[in-house]
């Protein structure tokens, strides 16, 4: 399946000064720490949880303080910009020092057509040309609004896609090893991966889902061989290591290792990401032994070219960007002082030197995204 | 011009860049890192000549020479008009720089074909024609420290006291081969230092021993300049018995080096001389080449059919 392509723009959030990306398939962003890596995931989930929820909501969860670049003119709004598609989003935000100070600006274009526009600080809004007064206890953005009241069918690819990104940067590990109960279905993970046995066992009990669970269980057991055989759900979740298959030898969550909890997480979410949708991990190498990572890395691969996934990884680990050789345009450097960023790794380099050999020797030497004072002041 | 140096001892990388610049003056001399290590203080290379080299094993990724070898590639398109590469030969290795060398060379041959697999046979010429006109592979034998013994002055710039000075009969006549040969040098055992808990210091870690009581130095101790230097500058009371510090002693004396002085005698320091000739050549400095004996493992000569980098 061939996803619609996306491109967000940044100015000004956080240590974002300009940004423009277009990511597709299974990408993977380095910097040094403090480069933005995680704030420019959190401008995607900012955008996805506008329009889901609200702004207050989308702040909340991204952290409302010291939004705009500590540099950047005091006047100037924060700008996020998705275009998706025929399909252009744009959030204007007025940052204050604490959240905003004022009424965010809004507008979306169709082909290239101003469909709607809600200036900054001002709750005098337009939708197709016709003024559009706010109400004071409006929490939707003025998309929101316009996608509940019409439902245009242009707009349903960027309404979807906004709704299925997913970003996973905290697994709530310890969740996990509670004893778990069957009760509600769900059918696809939540941001915190507490629902894991859930969806697991909803897979199991519906046959339309039981291949997800099947591939699961086929790519842990590639990346654990000694760890797991199957994953039984009634009664409670027991996990079944390879020549432990009886009943009375099923272990319980609690006692199952962080990297093997953290690689069933990975798995369910992207073979239960919805097609053409976008997701995101935060440092994906955390608790997993080098071989798991790349077992984990070719199996979202595979679910990416099949469901036309793109699935965004944020990284220090040699061992991930050792995985990405020949594929250095979908290496992303965050810091690259005087331009845009990310910029792609292959743009770093002279072509001749493509494919690079060792990625992740190259990273911990510093050739790319240095951090240390030394190496940075050598480029 | 610009000069790219690629050393593999924190000596080197401390004096290297600065005895290059007072010899060929006009020219930029820059050292690259291995890595800033946690100290935030730069890291030389790992060497790939710390044992015997065998010419006979495979060249492996993890290698020590092929990541060498890599970044040195890694530098073809950073502007540089000439690239040094230069590690030590080490005593386990002194009557077989021929073999070194030979590795050298298989090492950026194999990464030639490794470009032709990956970017086809025109990049892969590039490179092989960078290489030959950019790039010079040199030894220190059988360590750096050697080449402060060539220089008069070397030693008391490293700090060795006028009285600790080694009067001639036991200054070897060629460093490159023979150091010291001072009986005190030869039999000391460590008994009088702190760090030693008996004499010989045996049995004790090696980073608590002094250096010329390591087990590589044994029965060669007359032919080891750092371990020479290391007893010069003793001092009982030190961690392992001296006061030399590579990083600072040593770099301090290498940064001003007198070359002349150092290649005087035009039997001795081959090596050595293979190295500045080069260089002199390289950068256009035909005046400054300083006549005598040249390594032939090393030398430079123009025309060379065989030749996978510019000297060997």
């Amino acid at each position: 399946m061939i996803p619609d392509p996306w491109t967000l723009r940044i100015e000004d959030l956080r240590t974002l000064e300009k940004v423009e990306w277009s990511p597709d398939g299974v990408c993977v962003v380095v910097g040094p720490n403090g480069s933005g890596k995680t704030t420019l995931l959190n401008a995607l989930m900012l955008l996805s949880l506008v329009f889901t929820r609200d702004m207050d909501t989308a702040l909340r969860l991204v952290s409302p303080a010291q939004l705009r670049r500590v540099s950047a003119a005091a006047n100037d709004p924060v700008v996020l910009d998705l275009t998706l598609g025929a399909v252009r989003w744009v959030l204007m935000l007025p940052a204050a020092e604490y959240g905003l100070q004022g009424f965010y600006g809004e507008e979306l274009y169709h082909q290239d057509r101003l469909v709607l526009r809600s200036p900054l600080l001002s709750q005098q809004a337009q939708i197709d040309g016709a003024p559009f007064t706010i109400d004071p206890d409006e929490r939707r953005c003025l998309t929101r609004v316009l996608w509940d009241r019409d439902e245009p069918e242009w707009l349903r690819p960027m309404a979807g896609w906004l709704r299925s990104l997913r970003i996973y940067k905290d697994w709530l590990l310890h969740r996990l090893r509670q004893p778990w109960q069957r009760g509600d279905s769900f059918s696809y993970l939540s941001n915190t991966g507490d629902n894991l046995w859930t969806v697991l066992d909803t897979w199991d009990a519906t046959r339309t889902y039981r291949g997800q669970l099947r591939w699961v269980i086929e790519k842990l057991r590639l990346a654990f061989p000694t760890q797991l055989e199957s994953i039984e759900f009634a009664p409670g979740v027991r996990v079944f290591r390879p020549n432990a298959p009886l009943p009375g030898q099923g272990l319980p969550p609690d006692v199952l290792a962080d990297g093997l909890l953290t690689a069933l997480l990975q798995l369910t979410a992207v073979t239960g990401a919805k097609e053409g949708s976008t997701l995101a991990f935060d440092e994906m190498e955390n608790q997993l032994h080098p071989f798991a990572i790349r077992v984990i890395l070719g199996a979202m691969r595979e679910e990416a070219e099949r469901k036309g996934l793109t699935i965004l990884l944020t990284t220090h680990s040699p061992e991930v960007l050792n995985e990405f050789r020949g594929d250095e345009e979908r290496v992303f450097v965050l810091g690259e002082p005087g331009r845009t960023q990310p910029v792609a790794l292959a743009d770093l380099v002279h072509e001749d030197e493509l494919p690079i050999a060792y990625i992740g020797e190259r990273y911990l030497r510093e050739r790319f995204a240095p951090q240390s004072a030394l190496a940075s002041t050598r480029r | 011009m610009k000069v790219a140096l690629f050393v593999t001892g924190e000596l080197e990388l401390g004096g290297l860049q600065k005895a290059l610049e007072r010899r060929f003056p006009g020219h930029e001399f820059d050292c690259e890192v291995y890595q800033v290590g946690r100290h935030g203080r730069a890291e030389p290379f790992p060497s790939f000549t710390s044992g015997a080299v065998s010419p006979d094993a495979r060249l492996l990724p993890e290698d020590p020479l092929i990541k060498l070898a890599q970044r040195v590639v890694d530098h073809q398109h950073e502007g540089a008009d000439l690239v040094l590469l230069l590690d030590d030969l080490e005593l386990a290795n002194l009557d077989q720089a021929g073999v070194v060398v030979d590795r050298v060379r298989a090492a950026f041959t194999q990464l030639v074909r490794d470009r032709e697999v990956a970017r086809g046979s025109v990049a892969a010429n590039r490179l092989a024609r960078w290489l030959r006109e950019t790039v010079s592979f040199h030894l220190a034998a059988p360590m750096i420290e050697s080449w402060l013994f060539a220089d008069p002055d070397g030693l008391p710039h490293a700090g060795v006291p006028a009285a600790r000075l080694p009067s001639p009969p036991h200054l070897g006549p060629n460093p490159e081969h023979v150091t010291l040969t001072d009986p005190a040098y030869l039999n000391d055992d460590g008994a009088d230092c702190a760090c030693c808990e008996q004499p010989g210091c045996e049995d004790q870690p090696k980073k608590s021993r002094p250096v010329w009581l390591l087990n590589g130095v044994q029965g060669h101790r007359e032919r080891h300049p750092k371990a020479a230097l290391a007893w010069l500058l003793k001092n009982r009371s030190e961690d392992k018995c001296s006061t030399y510090r590579e990083s600072k002693h040593g770099a301090e004396s290498l940064g001003r080096l007198n070359w002349p002085a150092a290649l005087r005698d035009p039997t001795a320091m081959t090596f050595l001389r293979a190295l500045h000739n080069d260089l002199a050549e390289g950068l256009g400095e035909p005046g400054l080449v300083l006549p005598g004996n040249l390594a032939p493992e090393t030398m430079f000569w123009p025309g060379r059919a065989d030749a996978v980098l510019r000297n060997v």
